[in-house]
């Protein structure tokens, strides 16, 4: 039972599916000039933009700039044709949360990581955990079921919000982040 | 391994035993607490471009200002809004819930004529139809008005003048008690100035919990540092006792005598600024009275006087209703003998009208009785109200919700639920400096529904009586003062007079006589109706503060009696037990609670929402403060 516990069961907890394109966060950064607030920047009024969109893509992709299968694939199915990318979001929350990265970001001079781990420096996008019950991805959770020694960046409940806020000494009553 | 079945019984506990040091049951429960959350039948939040508008909450009379976060125009959430001359940035729990309320489930989108459902218009043409009955049989028609001071009562106020003997009304509020006496004595209004006060004394009166604008006073107390200090009595360890510098436990019904023991010290050793007839009320009958040790009162006396200006406040707390008559005067009192500077003259707005206490109206005198719609957050027992009523009387009701009072009304109006329509706030009528606003609405208003403004407008039509004004008539009277400020945010705005408010000079104190309490054999308790602003108010409670009551149990839920452990050992009760609470006017079932903040020899009710009457129905119907009571095992 122990085993099947450990073992067995996070197995059949998680459905795993891919990315519908792939994205090298590692080639567009340092390497490319850019960094995460080029593509995942705020807008005029202070508001995040969150994920790109494929014409903002397509600012730089108006033809193809390399050689790898994923660009010919995103290229194909998503420049090309104007469609948007369906990404699967690891950091998505519920629908009663909600998260000013402005007043994170700029505010409290957060560095993405904190919160996201060391997903821009990754080489592809990996497979989206989909949690069956909750629905969630796996990140929220964060990798161990345990949820014991995770690192920064690793997990996105609210114990996780609730412990960073504590050790910066920072108030947020209920309804600071739910409504 | 054979499979005998005791080797089977063996795996199945092991099993059994081992799957609680697996992750299974710890993240199953995580997971399907979150699955509930998806449910198809639960409205997901919008998602989408947030955006901003301001308005005030208009959920009671302290007229706070709100930011609502909206998505699609639609708010999701409310915030409180930094730098409002009202609220300082604060907001209650009612208020952040303001913009559920029209959606709450007992909003009431039709009209109700003698129980039954009809169309609005016809529900406005039964009440037309009562008050031209009343006006032609010359019967006392009454206006009931829990937020006096706005344009919209002083058209009421111009409605009732068409119609001989009738009378404009407004119920008990702890904003208006000392304040109230005070005006009195003085003959022009009063208010306070509590930024000028060094020393904040409450005497039973939820200061810090419910007082005014929510944000004003814990703003004063958050930032106080040496400047000013806040002293509280009271029986119980409520919020404002476990927020104030000094918490002074006094024991149940002897707030007069305390204020009285105070006044005997001030006069017995010169402190007072004024003549007092009460100088012969000795400390230690104040002491033996409440509870205290003399020292005790002493103290807080030379505090008070060392301390100025100081300010002293009473009003009882807006569930268990005012402090009795001897209690409001001895307290108002303390305020003249300390010559606090705090105390100010207060300049009404100009088409301010003034109300009479609903108190203190003969019994039986009214036939039609028009209650508006707007709440101050107080609990009102219906039975109070009725027996103000004559017989066969009726009632018209302004109602946006279903709540008890409405299905006892004999026609009820629907108008707008706060959020819905244009509204006025105005300041806490404590406060020394008159402020006025228009609360922007948040959402559309169901068709059919009327604004409050309209349905006067309709009954003065219907009585073929002069219109009754509007309210642009109160900016364009607030513009002819030409002296204020206007604090602009976003689409919203508030005026706050600035007219000095100099000094007031009092008449001679009366006399206060201490009235004996009330003592019923076989009631060895004292039941005590207990609450929070809003929980037994005129309309419902947001459904966000369920939170309160229901899941943290931060505030008490319906049917909960709270008692020191003491009492329950004493009577033989056990901790969550049921019981049943009598008084000489009826009885209740309760579930028990331990709390070490209820003084012994207290029973502490909660009157919550619909189930108030009931709690209020145990203190008879002339007050609902307290009631002798013993408890009974159920």
């Amino acid at each position: 039972m122990l085993a099947a516990g450990w073992l067995l069961f996070p197995a059949l907890l998680y459905t795993s599916t891919p990315q519908p394109a792939q994205f090298s966060h590692q080639a567009h950064g340092e390497a490319a000039g850019l960094t995460c607030d080029t593509c995942h920047g705020f807008t005029a009024e202070g508001r995040f933009a969150g994920i790109p969109t494929t014409e903002s893509c397509a600012g730089c992709h108006s033809g193809l700039l390399g050689e790898t299968e994923s660009e010919k694939h995103f290229f194909a199915n998503f420049v090309e044709p104007g469609r948007e990318v369906n990404w699967l979001i690891y950091s998505r929350q519920p629908d009663n949360v909600r998260f000013s990265h402005a007043r994170h970001v700029q505010v409290g001079k957060m560095e993405c990581a904190e919160c996201h781990g060391p997903h821009g420096e990754s080489e592809s996008l990996k497979a989206f955990e989909r949690n069956r019950i909750s629905g969630y991805s796996r990140d929220i959770w964060g990798p161990r079921m345990l949820r014991v020694g995770l690192k920064p960046g690793q997990g996105m409940k609210m114990d996780d919000c609730m412990a960073c806020h504590r050790d910066r000494q920072v108030e947020a009553g209920c309804l600071g982040c739910h409504r | 391994m054979t499979g005998t079945r005791r080797n089977l019984l063996a795996f199945g506990g092991g099993a059994a035993a081992a799957v609680a040091f697996t992750p299974i049951p710890w993240k199953l429960l995580d997971d399907v607490s979150i699955w509930t959350q998806n449910w198809s039948w639960i409205p997901p939040v919008p998602r989408g471009e947030i955006t901003v508008k301001h308005s005030a909450c208009t959920m009671c009379g302290a007229g706070c200002g709100v930011q609502a976060h909206c998505v699609g125009g639609q708010p999701f959430g409310l915030a409180p809004v930094a730098g409002h001359p009202l609220s300082h940035g604060g907001l209650c729990a009612l208020a952040y819930g303001a913009h559920q309320m029209p959606y709450h489930a007992r909003r009431l989108r039709k009209g109700l004529s003698r129980g039954a459902e009809v169309a609005p218009d016809v529900a406005l043409a039964h009440a037309v139809e009562i008050l031209r009955d009343a006006r032609d049989a010359r019967r006392v028609v009454a206006v009931l008005d829990e937020r006096p001071g706005r344009m919209v009562s002083a058209m009421y106020a111009r409605l009732l003048g068409g119609l001989p003997g009738s009378v404009y009304l407004t119920p008990p509020a702890p904003e208006r008690a000392t304040a109230g006496i005070l005006s009195g004595w003085a003959g022009r209004p009063a208010g306070f100035d509590f930024e000028k006060a060094r020393t904040i004394l409450s005497i039973g009166t939820p200061l810090l919990d419910g007082f005014g604008a929510a944000g004003a006073l814990l703003a004063l107390w958050a930032n106080r540092e040496d400047r000013v200090r806040f002293l509280h009595a009271e029986p119980r360890q409520s919020h404002t006792a476990a927020l104030a510098d000094r918490w002074i436990a006094i024991r149940p019904g002897s707030e007069a005598a305390f204020a009285l023991g105070l006044a005997g010290v001030l006069v017995r050793d010169g402190l007072a600024k004024a003549p007092a007839p009460y100088g012969a009320f000795s400390l230690e009958e104040a002491a033996r009275r409440t509870g205290l040790r003399p020292d005790t009162i002493l103290a807080v006396a030379h505090e008070l006087a060392g301390r100025g200006p100081a300010l002293v406040i009473g009003g009882g707390d807006p569930v268990s209703g005012p402090l009795p008559r001897d209690a409001e005067q001895s307290i108002a009192a303390l305020n003249v003998l300390l010559g606090s500077e705090a105390v100010c003259p207060r300049h009404p707005l100009p088409f301010e009208r003034p109300a009479t206490p609903l108190l203190d109206v003969p019994d039986g005198t009214i036939s039609v009785l028009i209650a508006d719609a707007a709440s101050n957050g107080c609990a009102l027992p219906e039975a109070v109200l009725r027996r103000k009523l004559a017989n066969n009387a009726q009632i018209i009701r302004l109602s946006a919700f279903q709540t008890t009072a409405a299905r006892r009304a004999d026609v009820v109006v629907p108008v707008a639920a706060p959020s819905e329509a244009l509204e006025e706030v105005t300041a806490p009528a404590c406060n020394a400096r008159a402020a006025w606003g228009l609360a922007p609405p948040l959402v559309e208003r169901p068709e059919g529904v009327y604004t409050v403004p309209e349905v006067v407008a309709r009954l003065a039509e219907g009585c073929q009586m002069p219109a009754p004004g509007s309210i642009d008539e109160a900016s364009e009277a607030i513009q002819a003062l030409g002296r204020g400020s206007t604090f602009e945010f976003g689409d919203a705005s508030i005026w706050t007079d600035s007219e000095d408010s100099g000094q007031l000079e009092f008449a001679a104190l009366p006399e206060i006589r201490l009235e004996e309490p009330s003592l019923a054999d076989g009631f060895p308790l004292t039941l005590m109706p207990a609450g929070w602003r809003g929980a037994a108010a005129a309309i419902p409670l947001p459904p966000l503060t369920t939170k309160l009551y229901q899941e943290s149990e931060l505030r008490p839920g319906a049917r909960e009696a709270r008692v020191h452990p003491a009492t329950a050992r004493d009577l033989g009760l056990a901790r969550q037990s049921r019981a049943t609470a009598e008084t000489p006017y009826g009885s209740a079932a309760v579930s028990l609670r331990f709390d070490e903040s209820v003084p012994p020899g207290v029973v502490e009710v909660a009157a919550h929402e619909d189930d108030a009457a009931r709690v209020f129905a145990l203190c008879g119907d002339t007050c609902w403060r307290s009631a002798p009571a013993r408890l009974r095992r159920s």
